[in-house]
């Protein structure tokens, strides 16, 4: 009886403090003239009665574990990317090759396998992620889209995946419309790793009239 | 106690006796002469006989009777009137007897003394144990008092087959100890291995059946009981039925059952009682109750800790904000919760009646009410810890388990996480895998299946599915049954 | 007294052998047939391993020979185990510290005998196997049938593999069975390899093969696809948990086997000299 009580209180001794972390809901990557800038929907609850508010932070770099790595920076706490559930991308960016991006994601123990890639058309990345208020309120938007078939349901494990068979992927395109509100617009064609298109209802055949 | 050796002289047989009870201000003895000039001696102690059979059927009797010179073979046949008494030449016997409420006579020129049976002390009433409530059967409990309960358990099984076997164990004390059985569906291995257990003991004092069964249960550091223990005559019967053994110790309402399974934890009386349907729910009931209690504060810590991916986001950020300012890690936080919730059951316990109740009130509600607002605790681990503490409550026969299994999981939640909660009940698993009850497996008909002995593991079959004869423990799976 | 194990419990122990490679085995397209290959050979190959079990315990160098050679999978499976935690959960734990915590919950077990990790493996695999087709059940709608693929080339060498890891505690164990168990052996194995090619079929049809090769554990980052609403998303530490299970289990029966020479009972192992009485 004495060795289990005594493995037992070395175990509690092991009790380590829960480490101090900032939350991240969403992340927005745009291109910048020298690299890239990667903004961190950082969710924020101070009480049990507030309701859970996003704050923006963003931060620059050349490529994706520089950028990260620099954001964890400025953060309060450690960068927590478990529950972030949506990556928007700029034009701009997946003008590029953006199989890389999907690898590092993919390959990150943080980052969820379901986390939903999503290209903004006209306009930055950053100014749609911070249009909305809402913790949650894109990725919600996404899932609902993708549910209906109004959006390609494409979760990053599926956008490596097929950008890695043959180098063509669809993604979910959202745009700013005139009153400032997130909506969906159309879907992103990629071909040979990088942005090929847009096509938007009609052209899929899903639209009403064009 | 030395041999003690009475003379046929009455008057040295009656100074014998005051010498030995001297200052015994209880110790009574009381001279009696027939008609025709017969002296007698009666010893008892006031207070533990039957005064009443004492006048009217030994001193009566013997001042009506018309002999002036009887053995005392002649008293007991044809003197006393009364249905219990005998010639005794063994001296510890009679003592035995004498302390226990019976009294003894002597008769002038026989130096063996007549104990008659006139025990007459008085008793608690036959009522529902306080800890075994149900909610439809019967309502009789065991009392302290030994004779009145075999006689509750012998009203039950009206079979010949039931034996009650007395034995003496304290040498202070000098208890009596009955192990009860039906002979031919009790394994005989069985009452030999708790007889032997038993009359090996060398002890000074037995007051409660605790003092014995702590001394011959298997397993004696395991938090797991391998003795049942029950205050009822019913469950004792039902035992017995079972096949198993039960041993009734004097001066408590406590009786044990051996062999005793794990299965048996999640059991209870009214299982039997009320519809099969309700029964059965209640009992999955307690063993997720009993899973939860073990594992709740554990995996809270571990998801807190390790594995906040997988707590609900809302949910996270909610409780990681309740967190925030309290000054201990989550771990501690949790260790330290729930020896508060231990506290406040042991004085809710220990605290005299309506006072306990209000006990829990100010400790659960105000004091839960006041670490939160202080920031003693967060509001989510309160909730977890009193959740933990219900269920719990849920599972009485394990709670010496569930308490140790609480802070043995937290800890290995704490260091390792989801993956140390599992390896920490895994095991756990292990030890109860070796674990016996009087060389039965604990774990029968749960992990080694015996197919026949189904009809009450898990769930308790309809009483009209289920066999009469269905001996839990009759059959060890080491020898033979295909599970 | 010498006790039984029960076919059933020896095939649990057997089943609880693929069932511990699943957490290291990459999804190619190829590993569902391996899987399935693997564990196919190894039921027989240990069916007639447990046949020559008596046989083979009346040598002594035999058995000792045996023992040394359970130290293989032993050390093989510690390490993995230890790895596989630091590289998920405990990254920044000393790896030693890890292995150290294994080997002393394997010992404990182990000190219970090979009869009784047998009963233990009893509900440890079927709560593996239920966690498996949970896991499999909540993850249907997002599998993708494109992503399945015939029987190729490299169907030997993946069969190879598998048999590598698989094979050495398969046979050390049905060696040094205590009874007749070679039905046993092969339905444990039987039936942990189907559950294998199950979980393998599982993480190809949802991740594919080109995002599964990125991963280091792709069967365990494809149980974090499965969730229940809100709850659990990421939830791989609930596959993951009896997994390890298995793999603990398997390690305590064979430091039993390890110990055999020395323990002269199956049940419970004795290192005193009460053993021997």
């Amino acid at each position: 009886m004495k060795l289990p009580g005594i493995l037992l209180l070395l175990t509690l001794l092991l009790c380590g403090c829960a480490r101090e972390v900032s939350p991240v809901s969403a992340l927005a990557l745009d291109r910048t003239d020298d690299g890239y800038r990667l903004t961190a929907e950082v969710v924020r609850q101070d009480s049990l009665d507030d309701a859970a508010s996003p704050a923006y932070l963003s931060a620059t770099g050349r490529d994706l574990p520089g950028l990260l790595s620099n954001l964890s920076n400025i953060l309060p706490g450690e960068l927590y990317l478990s529950h972030a559930q949506v990556l928007l991308i700029s034009e701009t960016v997946a003008e590029e090759s953006i199989l890389p991006l999907a690898d590092y994601l993919c390959t990150e123990n943080d980052v969820r396998l379901s986390l939903r890639v999503a290209v903004v058309r006209d306009g930055t990345a950053t100014d749609l992620l911070q249009s909305d208020d809402e913790v949650y309120a894109l990725s919600e938007l996404l899932d609902r889209a993708a549910q209906e078939g109004t959006l390609p349901d494409m979760p990053l494990y599926r956008v490596s995946e097929v950008l890695h068979a043959d180098g063509t992927a669809i993604l979910p395109a959202l745009y700013l419309d005139e009153f400032g509100q997130t909506a969906p617009a159309g879907t992103a064609v990629f071909a040979n790793e990088r942005l090929s298109c847009f096509l938007d209802g009609s052209e899929i055949g899903g639209g009403s009239d064009a | 106690m030395d041999t003690i050796t009475f003379s046929t002289d009455l008057e040295s047989n009656i100074r014998l006796m005051q010498s030995i009870f001297r200052g015994d201000n209880t110790f009574v003895t009381r001279r009696a002469v027939s008609r025709a000039g017969l002296s007698c001696a009666v010893f008892f102690f006031d207070g533990m006989v039957n005064n009443i059979a004492i006048n009217q059927s030994v001193i009566r009797p013997i001042v009506c009777s018309d002999l002036s010179c009887a053995s005392a073979e002649t008293i007991c046949q044809t003197v006393l009137q009364i249905n219990d008494s005998r010639v005794e030449t063994d001296s510890s016997k009679l003592f035995a007897s004498f302390l226990y409420g019976d009294t003894v006579v002597f008769t002038e020129g026989d130096a063996r003394p007549v104990v008659v049976n006139t025990k007459g002390f008085s008793v608690r009433s036959a009522s529902e144990p306080e800890n075994e409530r149900v909610l439809s059967g019967p309502r009789e409990g065991f009392t302290e008092c030994f004779m009145p309960n075999l006689a509750l358990i012998r009203r039950r099984l009206n079979d010949r087959r039931l034996k009650f076997t007395f034995l003496r164990i304290g040498s202070r004390t000098n208890t009596i100890v009955c192990l009860c059985y039906l002979a031919g569906v009790c394994e005989q291995k069985l009452i030999t291995h708790l007889r032997r257990k038993l009359e090996g003991l060398d002890i000074d004092s037995v007051l409660d059946a605790n003092y014995l069964a702590e001394r011959i249960r298997d397993h004696r550091w395991a938090p797991f009981p391998t003795f049942g223990t029950t205050e009822r005559p019913d469950v004792v019967a039902a035992r017995l039925v079972e096949g198993r053994c039960a041993v009734v110790v004097d001066g408590s309402p406590v009786v044990l059952t051996a062999p005793f399974l794990f299965q048996e934890c999640f059991q209870s009386n009214d299982d039997y009682y009320i519809s099969f349907l309700q029964a059965n729910l209640s009992r999955l009931l307690r063993v997720a109750g009993f899973l939860f209690t073990i594992t709740f504060p554990a995996v809270y810590v571990a998801l807190m800790l390790y594995h906040r991916e997988l707590v609900p986001a809302r949910l996270l950020f909610a409780v990681s904000a309740a967190q925030r300012g309290v000054p201990l890690p989550i771990g501690w936080e949790t260790f330290l919760m729930l020896l508060v919730l231990e506290a406040l059951k042991e004085a809710g316990a220990r605290t005299p009646g309506a006072m306990g109740q209000t006990m829990s009130i100010v400790g659960g509600l105000v004091l839960g009410q006041a670490a939160v607002s202080a920031r003693f605790a967060a509001a989510p681990t309160v909730i977890v810890v009193a959740i933990a503490g219900v269920t719990g409550l849920m599972v009485p026969k394990l709670q010496t388990a569930a308490l140790w299994l609480r802070f043995a999981l937290l800890a290995a939640a704490a260091a390792y996480g989801l993956y140390g909660v599992g390896f920490a009940l895994a095991l756990t698993m292990t030890w109860l895998c070796r674990m016996h009850s009087c060389s039965v497996p604990y774990l029968l008909n749960l992990i080694p299946r015996v197919q026949a002995e189904q009809e009450d593991a898990w769930l308790r079959a309809p009483w009209f599915f289920m066999r009469h004869d269905r001996f839990a423990v009759k059959r060890n799976p080491s020898k033979g049954d295909k599970p | 007294m010498r006790e039984r194990l029960f076919p059933r419990w020896g095939a649990a122990l057997f089943a609880l052998l693929p069932l511990s490679e699943i957490l290291y085995t990459p999804a190619t397209g190829q590993t569902v047939y391996a899987a399935a290959l693997a564990s196919l050979i190894c039921a027989l190959v240990c069916a007639g391993g447990a046949r020559l079990a008596p046989a083979w315990q009346r040598s002594h160098v035999l058995q000792w020979l045996l023992a040394l050679f359970s130290l293989w999978p032993i050390v093989t499976s510690l390490a993995r185990m230890g790895l596989f935690l630091h590289n998920t959960v405990f990254s920044t734990r000393p790896l030693w510290s890890l292995i150290l915590i294994l080997t002393v919950c394997t010992l404990l077990a182990a000190t219970a005998g090979l009869n009784r990790c047998a009963m233990w493996a009893l509900p440890i695999a079927w709560l593996a196997g239920a966690v498996i087709l949970l896991s499999g059940v909540l993850t249907v709608s997002q599998m993708q049938p494109a992503h399945w693929h015939m029987p190729g080339s490299a169907l030997p060498r993946e069969t190879g593999q598998i048999l590598l890891r698989l094979l050495p505690a398969a046979l050390a164990l049905s060696l040094s069975l205590p009874e007749r168990l070679s039905g046993a052996a092969a339905r444990g194995l039987s039936a942990g390899g189907a559950l294998f090619a199950l979980i393998a079929l599982r993480t190809t049809l949802l991740l594919g093969t080109h995002t599964a090769a990125l991963l280091p554990y792709p069967n365990f980052s494809a149980a974090g696809l499965a969730a229940i609403g809100d709850f659990a998303r990421h939830g791989e530490v609930f596959f993951a948990v009896p997994l390890l299970l298995c793999e603990l289990g398997r390690c305590a029966a064979l430091s039993c086997v390890l110990l055999l020479p020395f323990s002269h009972s199956y049940g419970v192992l004795r290192l005193s000299r009460r053993a021997k009485q």
